[in-house]
């Protein structure tokens, strides 16, 4: 055992150099050419990219000489179980591949304590997505132990399992994203689970004992091959035929907005790829009368509803604004940074700002921000444009700066950098802030669980607010606000493609809430979805699609038509299913839950089918004439055994003198 | 201990549509060396890779020691001496390392036996197999095959690359293997001296199939080689039971047939009248005979080379 060991490091170690230079170089790369909020991605992008082509370079080079037949025969005629042998050699392959891929980001890390936080606003924790994908990324090193090790053409379905461990690495990129850890940790769960599903099926390619060889026994140790091939196989075909999409949404992409007419009307309007107005729908309630004219208003000001936010995602601080030489950043744990700009040597550390007032970098921070306002940052009134709803932006006003204003969920605060003092402009909990669209700083809006209230600065003194109007809605989400006075407003509930939306509207004193639906024709004309439906319907497994139209109740929103292209697909993956078995030579039963399958799993199936089993070899019966498998003792249709070959009458067989001897023994 | 050291059970194995061993049934009992002939793709090496279980038989079972072929266990596999063919070993190791390497799977391991082995073909222990000389390295393989002290060694084609001496020299081992008495060979060569020299018994593969199983002296026995004058070519000769296969040299004309009885010998009567004689058969001529069959061994510059009698 330790002489093996001894031989596999010294295969496996002398392709470590080419790993630590592989991650390094495009490492060192990215970190001279990224910039600190956007290092965490592309560390994980491109060691996503380094785990791919040296986890499958260090198996191949390792495991593919060895599958040679002689050199397969001497590694294997030995006292050791094939277990033993595959267990040692993953053992140093594994060791040899986390150094590589960990000695560059160990490194990394290193050097970002060293610069620290006062150097710049990086921090060794960016590095965690890179850390975690390497561990994830060892499903490609399985998935190339799996390709050396499986007996199939390199032209054929060789390489296929290379297409599970890409879709079961990607999983990984979960880590990065924002959402709360319990949603993101169990698709990194899963990440792993696929390299520990992989792990099992190079286990049972590299031992292959020759009584588990037979594909037949479906319902035995060898299911996880199998399994990763039709995963494998799900995913090519999937992405083969989702590949189209890209062409066609570049056409069909339509968008929906909510905008006002002079009056405060809520319009509905559809626009494709930001031209002119597709459509028009006054979103009135169903007692009013269809208005003959509509015009959208270049006056009014509407509001739209934000939620304040944490960091962008948990690794990387997020930009709030650059201003000057000073850029500021929100810390993911909560605190601001902010950075003065210094010729020659960077970004350093000016001063920390937490919820309870400033600090020096090297001094203890007080309470974190829970949430800031991403969208409106850290500024000077109003200087985040917000308007998505209406593309006049050059007729706002630009303003000067006086000071630095920050909204946090607990109020909007009047910051001085200078002086470092925190000073609160208005305190009041805050779930949703918006800032009109035209008219300036004059007004803000905000949201607080059923309460929004409009504030208007009062006079020039831009750190003082007094409320203007107070309403009740019934909104969480954010949405659309078009305000012209405590009497005359307008609230959608809500923001583009979506079938219902409830309308408060105030006017002349008197408040009046409906609900508006879509018509049916124009909303499932929005988006990519229903212009992409052919082709989902056609390359995704029908149980997925079918699923999530249950799921979402959407079969109404489809007719009959456009589910031809289901039904399609339905029919030629069993079609080919039948096709593929019946050249691989499965019997009836296993045919029927393969066909099964390609009902529930689409076009998939079939090439699965044909990298599960190999070609089935038929001879003619000499009893029934039908043609019977050559593998089978008995004929499957008559039950008749093999004939003896016909003898020459030139054999010489002494079996006696073997029972002789055999006796004698 | 298993009576029956190596066995098969019509054993077949296809590669594609093209099947390479068919219906093969032998039973090697312990304590015997056994030849394995044929020509090359007769099957021999696809034969024995399925008795050491790197192959799954199409159709068919094998056991070696009394265990299943697929389902060899380490503690079988340290009991089977198996030099491969072609005289595989790692060519970045040295021998001294491929020892250790060995040596570490095999509990019985002969440390004495492989120093004189590699001795006897004057190889370094320090010296690295890929800067080794093709017979060096058969002298290798053997080495570390016989220092593994196994009950059944199977030789494929073990002689491949050695000079006359050390093939001479692996004949006496073999020989010297053999004489514990509970110990098992089976040898697959080309080289028919060596087979005839060291083998109880012997298997004959032609396309496929065993047409010879039985002792080296049942088959000289049973084989008897006759010529006589003739004009007739092979291909015209008329019916001989027993005919395995006929030559002509000239105006001489060799007929190899097993079992002669009154039949056959007066078949060959009609053809070579006075003329016909028996020889003395000899092992060489007998295998090849049977061997010939399906391929000729007439020279290459023979035009229409043809040596196959049909029966």
């Amino acid at each position: 055992m330790n002489a093996l060991l001894r031989k596999e490091i010294r295969d496996a170690v002398r392709w470590l150099p080419l790993g630590i230079v592989l991650l390094g170089v495009v490492l060192t790369y990215v970190c001279r050419s990224t910039d600190a909020p956007q290092l965490s991605s592309q560390l994980f992008t491109v060691t996503w990219f380094s785990t791919m082509l040296y986890g499958l370079f260090l198996s191949l080079v390792t495991f593919l000489p060895d599958e040679r037949e002689a050199a397969r025969a001497f590694l294997v005629q030995r006292g050791l179980a094939p277990e033993q042998i595959f267990r040692t050699r993953v053992l140093v392959g594994l060791s040899v591949y986390g150094l590589g891929m960990f000695i560059p980001l160990v490194v990394l890390a290193l050097y970002l304590a060293a610069i620290g936080m006062e150097r710049s606003p990086v921090s060794p924790w960016q590095v965690v997505p890179a850390f975690s994908t390497v561990v994830a990324g060892s499903i490609f090193y399985f998935a190339g132990i799996v390709i050396s090790c499986r007996s199939a053409s390199w032209f054929g379905t060789r390489l296929l399992p290379l297409a599970a461990a890409v879709g079961g690495s990607f999983l990984s990129i979960s880590i990065l994203a924002g959402a709360p850890l319990w949603v993101t940790l169990p698709f990194y769960a899963l990440s792993c689970l696929s390299a520990l599903s992989m792990a099992f099926a190079a286990r049972h390619a590299f031992v292959r004992m020759p009584s588990q060889v037979s594909p037949a026994r479906f319902f035995s140790q060898s299911l996880v091959l199998p399994f990763i091939l039709l995963a494998s196989s799900l995913l090519v075909v999937g992405a083969l035929g989702l590949l189209p999409i890209n062409f066609v949404s570049q056409s069909t992409y339509r968008y929906a907005f909510t905008e006002f007419d002079k009056d405060g009307m809520p319009i509905y309007v559809v626009r494709e790829r930001g031209m002119e107005a597709f459509e028009t729908i006054p979103m009135i309630a169903p007692s009013e009368t269809w208005p003959e004219r509509i015009e959208i208003a270049e006056f009014g000001t509407p509001f739209v509803l934000g939620l304040l936010g944490e960091s962008l995602n948990r690794f990387d601080p997020t930009r709030l604004q650059v201003r000057g030489d000073r850029e500021v950043f929100f810390d993911p744990s909560g605190y601001l940074l902010v950075y003065r700009m210094n010729q020659g040597i960077g970004s350093l550390i000016e001063c920390v700002i937490s919820a309870d007032g400033f600090s020096l970098p090297n001094e203890p921070r007080g309470k974190p921000f829970q949430k800031i306002s991403l969208v409106s940052r850290i500024s000077t009134f109003p200087i985040a444009n917000l308007n998505f709803a209406r593309p006049n932006r050059a007729s706002q006003p630009s303003y000067e700066a006086t000071d630095w204003q920050l909204v946090t969920n607990e109020g909007i605060w009047k910051l001085d950098l200078e002086k470092r003092t925190m000073e609160s402009v208005l305190k009041e909990s805050i779930d949703l802030l918006a800032f009109p669209s035209v008219g300036g700083d004059a007004k803000i809006a905000i949201q607080s669980g059923d309460s929004l209230r409009v504030y208007k600065r009062d006079g020039d003194e831009s750190s003082k607010f007094s409320i203007e109007s107070s309403f009740q809605i019934a909104a969480k989400a954010g949405g659309f606000l078009c305000y012209r006075d405590i009497g005359n407003w307008t609230y959608v509930d809500g923001y583009g493609k979506q079938e219902v939306f409830n309308v408060t509207r105030t006017f002349a004193g008197k408040t009046h809430e409906y609900t508006f639906r879509i018509p049916a024709e124009t909303f499932n004309s929005l988006g990519r979805v229903k212009a992409e439906t052919p082709f989902i319907f056609a390359s995704l497994p029908a149980i997925l699609t079918v699923g999530s139209l249950v799921i979402f109740d959407s079969f109404s929103t489809f007719s009959p038509l456009e589910f031809s292209p289901l039904f399609i697909q339905l029919l030629v993956s069993i079609t080919l299913t039948v096709f593929a078995a019946q050249r691989r030579g499965l019997s009836v039963r296993q045919m029927a839950v393969w066909c099964l399958l390609a009902a529930l799993l689409g076009l998939g199936v079939p090439l699965a089918v044909l990298a599960i089993y190999p070609v089935a070899v038929y001879e003619t019966c000499s009893s029934c004439s039908k043609r019977r498998r050559v593998e089978h003792a008995n004929c499957e249709h008559c039950g008749a055994d093999w004939d003896t070959l016909p003898t020459e009458g030139i054999e010489i067989v002494e079996s006696e003198t073997v029972k002789k001897l055999a006796t004698v023994g | 201990m298993s009576s029956i050291a190596i066995s098969a059970n019509n054993l077949t194995r296809y590669f594609g549509n093209t099947p390479v061993v068919r219906q093969v049934s032998f039973d090697i009992p312990t304590g015997t060396v056994t030849g394995l002939l044929g020509l090359n793709g007769a099957g021999k090496s696809t034969l024995i890779k399925m008795l050491m279980g790197l192959l799954a038989p199409t159709r068919g079972s094998c056991s070696v020691l009394g265990v299943d072929s697929t389902l060899l266990t380490p503690s079988t596999r340290a009991r089977i001496g198996y030099t491969i063919e072609g005289h595989f070993a790692y060519g970045r190791m040295t021998v001294r390392e491929s020892e250790q390497f060995q040596s570490d799977s095999f509990p019985n391991w002969n440390p004495t036996l492989f120093q004189n082995t590699i001795e006897r073909f004057g190889i370094r222990p320090t010296a690295r197999i890929r800067t080794l000389s093709r017979g060096q390295r058969a002298g290798v393989s053997i080495a570390l095959t016989l220092s593994s002290d196994p009950e059944l060694l199977i030789l494929d084609d073990p002689a491949l690359g050695l000079d006359p001496v050390s093939r001479r020299a692996l004949n006496e081992t073999i020989l010297e293997f053999m004489e514990s008495g509970e110990r098992t060979v089976l040898l697959s060569s080309h080289l028919l001296d060596d087979i005839e020299r060291v083998t109880d018994r012997v298997l004959v593969m032609v396309d496929g199939r065993i047409l010879v199983n039985s002792s080296v002296s049942a088959f000289l026995e049973r084989v008897s080689i006759w010529t006589c004058d003739s004009s007739d070519e092979p291909r015209q000769l008329p019916c001989i039971p027993g005919l395995i296969h006929a030559f002509r040299t000239g105006r001489r004309l060799t007929l190899v047939v097993v079992d002669v009885d009154q039949e056959s010998e007066a078949a060959m009567a009609r053809i070579g009248g006075s003329s016909l004689t028996r020889s003395d058969s000899s092992f060489d001529e007998s295998v090849i005979a049977y061997l010939s069959r399906s391929r000729s061994s007439q020279s290459f510059l023979t035009k229409n080379a043809t040596a196959t009698a049909t029966l």
